[in-house]
């Protein structure tokens, strides 16, 4: 793909229409060719791949280890603040998979992953700005940030 | 998509989370926060998704990170009261661990190598599609972010007393 004289990068609008708007039994017809009968299908797969590319599972994999490890922060952590970053890696494992999908999946395929995760992204903005406001109301009240103290429903 | 920086970034990102969500210091951890970040954007480059990594870092380690590490400095923090770890915390994200990663190597057909981008992903799609389709989701994200804004400076105005 040239450099168009518009933008960097920047694709003729044809393209991108005529991508979007593809006949809908066609586009699910590039992802699911049957297996051969009688062939397993992951092991050939990940022998060859393991050496050449990573694979969709191993994205998965490291996205849920990102998972656990803000599940982890999230629960064991006493400070409100450090379970905010743990929801936040929560969200951001999420996205990891919403993109990692989006990838593997059949290639002129609508960027509905990239898009999900945009908004996904907006959405843990908003929640980080409205927790660490909660964050500091709730510290001029007990002058702790420690989640163990915070016992009382009364202000 | 190459397999060296997939697992170089991996456990980049991963000591850096596991380190934010463990170290005791806490500008320590904050920054292993926004270090884990920059490593969910460089897996978001890996995938083709430029754009949504360009936001990851916008919105991550230039404006979360620094509220976070701002809040921090807000509140003071006794370390004290920190001591001890919650093990019944880690036992139950060890077991999660456990189950996703059945599931997903209990999983046939996801050892597929990602097929070849016919066509990039440009921002100008992305507008596109943000412009079009997307259109309802955008003015619902702006007036929740309006919202949280306001909701944000509300919350931590002083009160009358």
């Amino acid at each position: 793909m040239g450099v168009s004289p518009a933008g960097f990068g920047i694709l003729p609008k044809q393209t991108f229409a005529g991508q979007r708007a593809p006949d809908s039994s066609q586009k699910f017809a590039i992802a699911r060719t049957p297996l051969p009968a009688g062939e397993t299908p992951t092991l050939p797969a990940t022998n060859r791949n393991l050496t050449m590319t990573p694979t969709l599972q191993l994205f998965l994999v490291v996205s849920a280890a990102l998972f656990c490890v803000g599940l982890l922060a999230a629960l064991s952590r006493r400070h409100a603040i450090f379970i905010l970053i743990g929801i936040e890696m929560m969200l951001a494992a999420a996205g990891l998979n919403f993109i990692a999908f989006w990838r593997f999946g059949p290639q002129p395929a609508p960027p509905t992953g990239v898009m999900v995760t945009i908004f996904a992204i907006a959405i843990a903005a908003a929640e980080a700005a409205v927790g660490l406001a909660l964050v500091i109301a709730v510290y001029r009240h007990y002058r702790t940030t420690n989640v163990d103290q915070m016992d009382q429903l009364k202000g | 998509m190459n397999s060296a920086a997939f697992i170089v970034i991996a456990i980049l990102m991963l000591a850096a989370a596991l380190a934010a969500a463990t170290l005791r210091k806490l500008i320590h951890a904050a920054l292993s926060f926004a270090l884990a970040f920059v490593g969910v954007a460089a897996f978001y480059f890996l995938l083709g998704a430029e754009f949504v990594g360009l936001i990851q870092i916008f919105v991550y380690v230039g404006a979360v990170a620094v509220l976070i590490v701002f809040t921090i400095l807000l509140t003071r923090h006794d370390p004290e009261k920190d001591r001890g770890f919650n093990w019944s915390g880690v036992i139950l994200a060890l077991a999660v661990f456990g189950g996703l990663l059945w599931a997903i190597l209990k999983t046939t057909g996801l050892s597929i190598v990602p097929p070849a981008l016919t066509t990039a992903l440009t921002v100008r799609q992305v507008g596109e599609l943000l412009m079009t389709d997307y259109i309802w989701p955008l003015q619902c994200i702006g007036i929740l972010l309006t919202a949280a804004l306001i909701g944000a400076l509300v919350l931590v105005m002083e009160e009358k007393r």
